[in-house]
């Protein structure tokens, strides 16, 4: 276990201390050519910053999409509950790119909702939905919602019932109720869901370069750029260490603020 | 004025009558007991009382005043829940301070309350705490603190004691009790254990299969069970089953078998050839080697079973190999100790026999 993640990792980082000269092959030398070039150029800031950026508010919408859907999972039965359970899978049960192909059908610019907008007369001309962080937002948060109310549904779940009514026996509204003991309770589901969908906005590949356009936006499409186009392994490498130091430690914050509210 | 009125309180599950037709008053300051097995409904009638069923018929009415359309957070009532429903990321002393929290008391005057009801439930010291650091029953008095805080109306109790063991519930059973009456608060209390329900309260309604049964005392339900049923849920009884043959100056004559026939004092059972039956408690049963000729009601038997159980001793005693009846006897040391095997006299008094409906 730890020899499949520590060799391919440590030989990544050794990597990033490597240069390539723009003609020859990889030189094997110690240097912080690369990521001086990363910290210098802007050109890498508003790229990581835009990574981020969709990072977080992707994260912020499953969220406020997963949690409502969380809790009408948790609180049907029967028939309705396996119907529900579809739906909130269903995104993961079609591989990434035929979904992201079923988005670029909807989303595009003669898509079902430019030719529903534009039939109804809301628009004269088709909006840009896609091509650019839009459809890329759109396109995560489809894909990252499972994750995001699995968790909160475990959490949900993990609540005994009578607390409400105890809650209503001792004059609480359903407002009130939801804002001191749901929130708080379901807080460890939304942490945890959090760092699942933040990771993976960030890291995860086809949706970006599909509904992204040929803007390359995201971390890591460059990083792919360096890689496999450019072949410029050392930066890539440089590239994705930083990414992964990144990772860290918002999981690092996001652990610390667990442990403060600990029970 | 009656604290608490159940007026004709009707409800139906799918196509089951869970509580039918349930009439009930409690005075104030009084400890009534809801008693019965196993979906018997007595749970749903507390849930009605709270608030949290509606019933499809008849009226809840909370000092004199109709509550059928009060939502439960608005009836000032204090519910204990079988699983305590403690709030698990809350210290004690906020989960007990929830109650005026959400009616904006000033802090010092939740500080002052919170303090006071924890020292009723002698839990001081543990404001701090999380419930998942407490035990079953430090857990139940703090779920108890945290209904009592709000000085409620009416005290609701379901089946509060159920997840304790036995020690433990005997204890809690006098704490409880004792804060009751302490504070001088009616309390609804469901149970299922009749052991628990005769202690406790000043009076125990029974319920079987969604309809009362029988209310009254202890005393009352315990001596003059009003029918099979409650006799037998009730400790333990002997039913002796037979036909009046003879009624005349208010005694009757009930023959249970060609060599058993009972001497039994009763003024209402008018006619002969009804068959009838009777309970009679295991200690109200007398034994003796021998008893004074002329006495009614004596038969002689043979013990097929003696159980020991500390105090108290229990015996299966068959009267010629007709009639067998259980007997119950102190254990005081004083008497000589029956066995299997042996012979002995039993003699019931002709006012002991309880007639039962149905």
């Amino acid at each position: 276990m730890l020899l499949a993640f520590v060799f391919p990792l440590s030989t990544m980082i050794r990597m990033s201390f490597n240069e390539r000269p723009p003609i020859g092959d990889v030189v094997n030398t110690f240097s912080i050519l690369n990521y001086n070039k990363i910290f210098s150029d802007v050109y890498y800031l508003k790229i990581f910053l835009n990574t981020l950026f969709i990072g977080m508010v992707v994260t912020l919408l499953t969220i406020i999409l997963g949690f409502p859907l969380a809790h009408k999972y948790v609180h049907s039965k029967g028939r309705t509950k396996e119907v529900l359970l579809l739906i909130i899978l269903g995104p993961l049960l079609i591989t990434m790119v035929v979904r992201v192909y079923g988005w670029m059908v909807i989303l595009g610019s003669n898509g079902l909702i430019n030719n529903a907008l534009i039939h109804l007369g809301i628009i004269d001309r088709p909006i840009r939905l896609m091509y650019n962080p839009v459809g890329v937002i759109i396109g995560l948060t489809h894909v990252l919602l499972p994750f995001m109310t699995i968790s909160i549904s475990t959490s949900l779940q993990n609540i005994d019932n009578s607390i409400y009514e105890a809650a209503q026996s001792l004059g609480a509204s359903k407002a009130y109720s939801f804002r001191k003991i749901t929130l708080p309770l379901c807080k460890p589901g939304i942490i945890a869901g959090s760092i699942l969908v933040f990771s993976l906005a960030v890291s995860v590949f086809v949706t970006p370069i599909m509904l992204g356009g040929s803007g390359l936006r995201s971390l890591v499409i460059l990083i792919y750029t360096h890689g496999l186009v450019l072949i410029n392994w050392p930066m890539a490498a440089a590239l994705a260490t930083i990414l992964l130091i990144t990772l860290l430690f918002i999981m690092y914050l996001q652990n610390r603020f667990q442990e403060k509210n600990k029970l | 004025m009656y604290k608490l009125q159940l007026k004709k309180i009707t409800k139906v599950f799918d196509k089951t009558t869970a509580v039918d037709n349930v009439d009930l008053y409690v005075k104030a300051g009084e400890f009534l007991s809801i008693l019965g097995p196993s979906g018997c409904g007595k749970t749903t009638v507390l849930r009605i009382i709270a608030g949290f069923v509606m019933p499809d018929f008849g009226e809840v009415v909370i000092n004199g005043r109709r509550v059928n359309d009060t939502p439960p957070r608005l009836r000032n009532l204090g519910m204990v829940f079988q699983s305590y429903a403690l709030f698990p990321h809350m210290t004690v002393f906020e989960n007990i301070a929830f109650g005026l929290k959400v009616e904006r008391f000033t802090k010092g005057d939740i500080h002052k309350k919170v303090e006071e009801v924890l020292s009723n439930v002698e839990l001081s010291g543990f404001e701090h705490r999380y419930p998942g650091q407490l035990s079953g029953g430090q857990q139940q008095r703090v779920a108890l603190a945290r209904a009592l805080v709000k000085n409620p109306e009416i005290l609701l109790l379901d089946e509060p004691l159920s997840n304790l063991d036995a020690k433990l519930r005997k204890q809690m059973r006098d704490e409880i009790r004792n804060i009751q009456k302490k504070l001088g608060i009616t309390a609804v209390f469901v149970t299922h254990d009749q052991e628990e329900a005769l202690a406790m309260s000043d009076r125990v309604m029974i319920m079987r299969e969604g309809k009362t049964i029988q209310i009254g005392t202890p005393v009352e339900i315990y001596e003059k069970p009003v029918n099979t049923f409650v006799a037998d849920f009730i400790g333990q009884t002997n039913i002796i089953s037979g036909e009046i043959v003879a009624c005349k100056d208010g005694k009757i004559m009930l023959e249970v078998s060609e060599k058993i026939s009972f001497e039994v004092d009763n003024a209402f059972l008018k006619y002969q050839g009804k068959k009838a039956s009777f309970s009679i408690r295991p200690d109200r049963i007398l034994t003796s080697e021998n008893f004074p000729p002329g006495s009614t009601n004596v038969f002689r038997g043979k013990i097929t079973s003696d159980v020991y159980m500390g105090p108290i001793s229990s015996y299966l005693i068959s009267v010629f190999g007709q009639l067998d009846l259980t007997i119950v006897r102190n254990n005081d040391g004083k008497s000589r100790p029956m066995v299997a095997g042996d012979e002995f006299c039993v003699q019931i008094n002709a006012s002991d026999m309880v007639y039962l409906n149905e």
